[in-house]
């Protein structure tokens, strides 16, 4: 038998699950507060059938490197990187759905489970931060074997891998605060110890390429697709976000509203121009408030066709440490410098020079506000702007602090009005994995959108709808 | 004179012309007849089932006749598997034989589609892909759930390839090319066989499973002295028959408000903009408000809705012409006939045409007295034109007009490109019709050519053999390009794939058969055979064009090539054995061994045997008469092995043909396959009568059959928590049980040569899916946001499952909060099934001198279907159905109540903020809902149950209106014949219960048994009408 390059599965993987992994514009970026999608009804699922599909099919893939470089001693820095992205893509979903097929999950061809049972969310937790911490030590000893340049991450860097590994066993642990802080407790001291992504250029991405339409990047793409119009726009929480604080990033993220571009333009002021987002799920006249011509859109720098894809930057270490010592005093460092090394890795991840970034940082401190929850709040939503355009990461973190606040019209959709806590299974694993499909529904309290996940247990979200959408006279 | 049987028995109704002349009568009841001839003149007498007689008339006034049975019309010969011919009596299965004029006059492009109402238990679904395209013929039900349930065509005598390449599919879209059999001429049709089940088509091995269609093609005939030239001409003109219904009184809004982007001021005016992003019909009445012009915003813009027929009038009327013209010769030492036709066609949608070109030439020759020689060539080209993109294909108009908002006048958009070559619409939402009939195009053109040769050498009275060869091999050009600026190719498209196809059969045939004693006589044939397949393409795609409106593929920047090859291979040995006793009791053995390159590496041969038994009993009993004139039983057994479809027994790895950031890509295949993969097996039984009364003219043939196929080979879908999508399994059991009648009767038959007759065929199936493997709930079919359609053990195959209504015990459906319909969670139920309860079809003819009218209605009796068609338009509020039930608010909106009652108590404010009951849990709603929260609750909560549609339908399927002149009139032209016809087919539904949305109840059957019960944007199903003439000379 020919052995296969195992390069070529871990490409395809990062190609589908990274490349084509977040959507700064998709359903998901209007729960994260980054998008206002325009005819689509984002409380009305069924939007994504495919995710769950997509996720294991790759997972597949990984677990074929796995098993093809178990016990090969030429090949331990594939299985170790292999094994890293396992825990990635098995992250992404249970983030998604909560409960999910794991221990019987993607097994070789020869030895398929093919009704699979659902591992809760808690169980799953334990185990990937258990092999995040192994594959912590495998990926510090020297292993032999490389995927050189098909690793469109880190080039098989062990060292950035380990990293790598680190910051997202991070990323796991601060998750489960609110519902078992004891667990995230133990992995965090021992992190903040640790070697973690410490600058952007250990970032992990993976840059899309415009070699074929499928590699490029989604918003370009769907310009492409749309004669260079784009349907959605902006959310109203993150343009209010960076026009309230002034913040330099506004202009980089967001466009002017076509109207005002109209008033500046005709008289030549650029003061003029405005930056106004959508808020979710608008019905009847409140969507009249909002006419597209008054709505900002998504920015320049994301809508060109090669762009990173984002799987895990500094600024987002810097802000989960900022919250492990704000709210579990770990750590030496203070929580106002990550606060503001978060902030900075972000500006500078834009190329914003040193002068704004000061500017900002001197308005916008960590001490500002005294009480816990506030700095909690400014942490997550300077956050939620860092996090850009990863709007699975940023909606998991609004799921589990509840912020930013999010603004909500009077659309009830299937959600009775409310920003979902999952996506449904899809319809399928009612079909061809009956049983334990009935089981896990009943187990989580239902197949719903507005089921929480395990870790989603901070009691104080989500917030009541503000009621601060204005309807304009007729 | 007195015309009698042999017994003296008189025969009342026999035919009796003067020859050359129309002058004739008919005998009485008691069998006399009267005529005035002259002396010298001839009569001929006729009667079904006796041998035509021809006297002279002497001097004498009396001319009494005893007329003999005819052995050959009573025990007509049939042609069975393998070509060899039996006679009919002897038959232990049933067969059907269809005469080829039943196919060329009021015709089909596609002759298998004329099969539809003519056969009893032959299910034919009328596809609406446009001229060429495939048929979909299902004999006894599906046996086989796999992907392939098509019967075998066999050719005089050699299996034609009859894949569809490439094939449309109801979800994914797609162009119909046409299936291998819409290759075939009517015109050179002699005759076709349906041999039904597995019991007749056992010889035939795997591909037979499905039953085999047998064509024999026309044959210079022995008769003809000098060159005999045929001529015949056909031409339709093809309408719309059905068509989508849309509301038209609400214009475009996401509610009850045309959504607007802003407001612009026009002539001192404030003037609402129109979102061009929306695209949904839940807008307020159209009754002339005034708006910015959607194309020029500096002119304002009247919403009123179009006439109702103006998507109509995007179609036009199609037409078909076919010349046929051929050319026979021969005598007892040999034959030929040569034919040509040209089939043109110009389709309903604008721009798309279909030709096809056929040349084929059939000779035979007795070498010797021992040995001869029959061949064959047929070589047919076919050209299509912009072919109709179907389903969810981005190129299929339907999937945009069934959702154009009510104000766009489709003439507007007709200009669909602007001056930079940039489309033109009112929305970005979808493409403008016209742009996709002109910017996406399609061309494709085969050259394909069907041959054999066949010898045959007889060794003495009782022994001979028969060696023969054919091929069918075709080459398909397919070219499709898109624009830059096409909505599902940006950038630009074309592509240029090449199929070579190619299908070789050869066999060789001994033939005993004698006489062994006075009354027993029997025939042992032992043959072998071997198959083998193979299809082709290469070609590529290439997106990204640098030079706009060059489609070469060198002009593009992304590149992909195509490769794919499969190739089949399956070696034959078999023996047929029969006994007759005393030409009344016959008994058939079969017997078949494959060897099948499919299959697991340990499991790839596989045996079957068939039995069956015939028993004329009127013969063995003496019991014919006048009133009883024919009767047999008949019984039969038979197995069929089946294989499946290559490359299903390994694994192994996808590459991907595009690179990212430079990298090559791979992933493992998503099925999970089989190593050791066996054949399906059908084990089938039928009992059977044939039965004839009143001198043949009431005839009773009745079938009860029952078939279960195990260790089906399918792809099931299996958790996606598994990494992969599908397994194969090799297990599971499909069962089919049905009868089928069919009924002849000529109820009239008056001396002055009227003639009624009518034929009833009627068939009813049962398929059930008995099991699958372990660990697999269900297989499913299709799968799409309107629901699943599955085979499930232990139910009925083809159940269509989806969401259904929220109800309570009473079966009222339970309002939600606010008084909208509600699905029931995520529950699904059976809501329906893709199969009929049971099918038929009644021809009726009426002859009259040279005059023929024959009609013929199709049955299709239970069974539902999917409607993607109707999702659409609730989606979008486009449907008529939108408007049922309204009426108009004080604030003038337009609004309805759901038909249901609430599942909680209903609060509403009294004007004072106190919450007062107005309705309690279980009353009648009287909420009054806008049409986006009436209707559009079906999609936005997919309540699937809304879209299962009823798909019986009566169909009067065709009408044959023709006239034979008499030779007396041709004596003096150059004809020996001529014959014109007024042609109709699929003219209208009698009966129909698509719940007036305007599809063809025929919608959901795709040539694909994968897509079955599903329809998503079904074009328009058109009905032709038109002329036939024939004459030769």
């Amino acid at each position: 038998e020919e052995q296969l390059d195992v390069g070529l599965l871990l490409t395809r993987v990062q190609q589908e699950m990274i490349i084509n992994g977040s959507n700064p514009i998709g359903t998901l970026a209007n729960y994260a507060g980054y998008a206002s999608s325009g005819g689509n009804r984002p409380f009305d699922g069924g939007f994504f059938s495919d995710e769950f599909a997509k996720g294991y099919r790759n997972l597949l893939n990984i677990s074929e490197i796995i098993r093809l470089t178990d016990g090969d001693a030429e090949m331990q820095g594939q299985n170790a990187i292999a094994r890293v992205m396992r825990v990635y893509i098995f992250h992404r979903l249970t983030d998604l759905y909560g409960d999910i097929p794991y221990s019987e999950a993607v097994k070789a061809s020869s030895e398929v489970i093919t009704q699979p049972m659902y591992d809760t969310q808690e169980s799953i937790y334990g185990s990937m931060l258990d092999e995040l911490k192994e594959l912590s030590s495998v990926l510090s000893e020297t292993q032999q074997g490389s995927f050189g340049d098909s690793d469109m991450m880190y080039q098989s860097d062990n060292e950035k891998w380990m990293r790598f590994a680190n910051s997202l066993r991070l990323r796991i642990a601060l998750r489960v605060r609110y519902v078992d802080e004891a667990l995230a407790r133990e992995h965090i001291s021992e992190l903040v110890n640790m070697d973690l992504i410490e600058s952007n250029e250990e970032n992990a991405f993976v840059p899309s390429s415009d070699d074929f339409d499928s590699n490029q990047n989604p918003v370009y793409n769907r310009l492409i697709s749309n004669s260079g119009i784009l349907p959605e726009h902006m959310g109203q929480t993150i343009v209010d976000l960076l026009n309230d604080q002034d913040d330099p990033r506004l202009t980089i993220l967001v466009t002017p509203t076509p109207n005002s571009v109209m008033v500046a333009d005709s008289v030549g002021d650029s003061n003029l121009l405005e930056y106004r987002g959508r808020p979710l799920g608008l019905e009847g006249l409140e969507r009249d408030a909002y006419p597209t011509s008054d709505l900002s859109q998504i920015g320049l720098y994301y809508r060109e066709p090669v762009i990173e894809m984002p799987v895990l930057y500094y600024s987002e270490v810097c802000f989960a440490l900022a919250e492990a010592k704000l709210m579990l005093d770990l750590g030496s460092l203070e929580a106002d410098v990550w606060y503001e090394r978060g902030v900075r890795a972000d500006m500078e991840r834009y190329g914003i020079d040193e002068a704004e970034i000061a500017s900002f940082l001197s308005s916008n401190s960590l001490d500002v506000v005294a009480d816990e929850e506030a700095k909690l709040e400014m942490i997550m939503n300077q956050k939620n702007i860092a996090l850009f355009p990863n709007e699975l990461e940023a909606w998991s973190e609004w799921r589990r602090t509840g912020y930013p606040k999010i603004l909500i019209g009077s659309m009830v959709g299937e959600t009775d009005g409310q920003i979902p806590r999952r996506i449904n299974y899809p319809v399928s694993e009612a079909n061809v994995n009956s049983v334990n499909y009935q089981e896990v529904s009943t187990r989580i309290g239902g197949d719903l959108m507005t089921t929480k996940v395990w870790w989603d247990a901070n009691p104080n979200v989500p917030y009541e709808h503000p009621g601060e959408i204005l309807v304009p006279e007729p | 004179g007195v015309v009698t049987d042999m017994d003296g028995v008189p025969l009342p109704g026999v035919s009796i012309v003067e020859v050359g002349t129309v002058n004739g009568t008919q005998t009485d009841f008691d069998g006399s007849y009267s005529i005035e001839v002259a002396v010298g003149s001839e009569l001929r007498f006729s009667y079904l089932g006796m041998k035509t007689e021809t006297r002279t008339v002497q001097s004498s006034n009396v001319l009494n006749i005893k007329m003999q049975e005819d052995l050959n019309q009573l025990s007509e010969v049939i042609v069975t598997a393998l070509g060899i011919e039996k006679s009919k009596k002897a038959l232990g299965y049933s067969a059907q034989e269809i005469d080829g004029d039943a196919f060329s006059e009021a015709r089909e492009t596609n002759i298998a589609s004329s099969l539809a109402g003519k056969v009893a238990g032959v299910q034919v679904s009328n596809i609406a892909t446009g001229a060429g395209g495939s048929s979909r013929v299902v004999i006894r039900g599906n046996s086989s759930i796999s992907g392939n349930d098509a019967p075998l065509y066999v050719v005089d005598g050699i299996p034609i390839d009859n894949q569809n390449i490439d094939p449309a599919d109801y979800a994914a879209g797609g162009v119909d090319y046409g299936d291998g059999i819409s290759g075939i001429n009517p015109d050179d049709v002699e005759s076709m066989t349906v041999l039904k089940g597995p019991n007749a088509a056992a010889l035939y091995g795997a591909r037979a499973a499905n039953g085999v269609i047998l064509i024999t093609t026309k044959t210079g005939g022995s008769k003809k002295k000098g060159i005999g030239v045929t001529f015949n001409s056909n031409l339709t003109s093809e309408t719309i028959a059905t068509m989508p219904t849309y509301q038209n009184r609400f214009g475009i809004g996401y509610d009850p408000s045309f959504g607007a982007s802003g407001t612009t001021i026009i002539d001192g005016k404030e003037y609402e903009v129109l979102d061009p992003n929306q695209w949904q019909s839940w807008g307020p009445e159209l009754n002339g408000q005034i708006v910015a012009d959607w194309e020029d915003p500096t002119k304002t813009f009247a919403m009123v809705p179009q006439p109702s027929d103006n998507i109509r009038n995007f179609f036009q009327s199609g037409f078909t012409a076919t010349n046929t013209v051929s050319f026979s010769s021969g005598d007892e030492k040999a034959n030929m006939r040569l034919s040509l036709s040209n089939l043109g066609n110009e389709g309903i949608i604008p721009g798309s045409t279909y030709d096809r070109q056929t040349i084929n030439f059939r000779g035979f020759a007795n070498v010797t007295d021992r040995f001869s020689i029959d061949a064959k060539v047929n070589y047919i080209h076919h050209k299509g034109v912009n072919r109709p993109g179907l389903a969810a294909s981005s190129s299929n108009v339907m999937s945009v007009l069934i959702q154009m908002p009510r104000h766009i006048d489709l003439d507007r958009l007709k200009d669909y490109k602007d001056e930079n070559g940039d489309p033109f619409n009112f929305t970005t939402a979808f493409e403008n019709p016209y742009w996709t009939i002109n910017e996406l195009q399609n061309e494709d053109e085969r050259d394909r050519v069907i041959g054999f040769v066949s010898m045959n050498y007889k060794f003495n009275d009782w022994l001979n053999v028969r060696a023969r060869t054919g091929t069918d091999f075709y080459t398909d050009e397919r070219f499709s390009r898109r624009a830059i600026g096409s909505r599902s190719a940006r950038t630009g498209r074309v592509s240029n794939y090449t199929w070579h196809v190619k299908e070789n059969n050869s066999d060789i045939l001994f033939t005993a058969e004698d006489d062994l004693s006075e009354n027993w006589s029997g025939s042992l044939s032992v043959g072998a055979s071997r198959l083998y397949s193979k299809t082709e393409v290469t070609g590529a795609l290439g997106q990204s064009l640098r030079v706009p409106e060059l489609y070469h593929i060198t002009n593009a920047e992304q590149i992909t090539p195509r490769y794919d090859k499969v190739e089949r291979e399956m070696q034959s040995v078999y023996a047929a054995g029969q006994l007759a006793y005393k030409n009344y009791l016959f008994l058939d053995l079969t017997a078949r061994n494959d060897w099948s390159s499919v299959l697991g590496i340990n499991n790839y041969s596989f045996f079957y045997p068939s039995v069956s038994t015939s028993f004329v009993f009127t013969d063995a009993l003496k019991l014919n008469s006048n009133v009883f004139s024919f009767g047999k039983l008949r019984a039969g057994y038979a197995e069929v092995g089946n294989d499946s479809n290559p490359y299903l027994t390994t694994l192994g790895y996808v590459s991907n043909t595009q690179t990212v950031n430079g990298q090559g890509q791979a992933a493992i295949q998503t099925q999970i396959p089989n190593p050791n993969l066996k054949n399906e097996l059908t084990r089938s039984y039928e009992f059977g009568t044939d039965m004839r009364f009143f001198k043949n003219r009431v005839g009773i043939d009745f079938t009860y059959y029952n078939s279960s196929t195990k260790n089906q080979i399918l792809p099931v879908n299996i958790s996606s928590g598994t990494g992969f999508n599908r397994m194969v399994i090799n297990a599971g059991e499909i069962q089919n049980e049905g009868v089928e009648l069919l009924f002849n009767v000529t109820p009239i038959q008056l001396k002055n040569s009227f003639q009624w007759d009518l034929t009833l065929n009627y068939a009813k199936n049962k398929s059930k899916v008995v099991s699958l493997a372990d660990g697999i709930e269900t297989h499913i079919m299709s799968q799409d946001r309107w629901g699943t359609i599955e085979a499930r053990p232990g139910e009925d195959f083809g159940n269509i499952v989806g969401f259904y209504y929220k109800r309570n015990e009473n079966g009222e459906k339970l309002l939600d909060e606010y008084g909208r319909y509600q699905r029931d969670g995520n529950n699904v139920k059976i809501l329906g099934n893709i199969q009929p309860d049971w099918i038929a079809g009644i021809t009726n003819r009426f002859s009259y001198k040279g005059f023929t009218l024959s009609t013929l209605i199709d049955i299709k009796m239970g069974g539902e279907l999917l409607s993607g068609t109707k999702y659409i338009q609730a989606a979008r509020g486009t449907g008529r159905f939108t408007t049922k039930g309204l009426r108009q608010n004080e604030d003038g909106v337009w609004v309805g109540v759901a038909d249901g009652v609430m599942e909680n108590d209903y609060y509403v404010d009294d004007g004072n903020g106190n919450q007062v009951l107005h309705l309690a849990a279980g009353e009648r709603s009287d909420i009054e809902l806008d049409r986006v929260n009436l209707y559009g609750m079906w999609t936005r909560a997919d309540i699937i149950e809304e879209f299962v549609l009823d798909a019986s339908y009566i169909s009067l399927r065709e009408i044959n209106l023709g006239y034979s002149f008499s030779e007396k009139l041709l004596a003096k032209t150059p004809f020996t014949s001529a014959r014109i016809s007024l042609v109709g087919r699929n003219l209208l539904y009698l009966q129909e219960h698509m719940d007036g949305i305007g599809v063809t109840p025929e919608a959901a059957f795709s040539s694909e048994s994968g897509s079955q019960g599903s329809e998503s944007y079904t074009l328009p199903s058109t009905r032709s009408v038109g002329v036939n003439l024939n004459v030769a000379f």
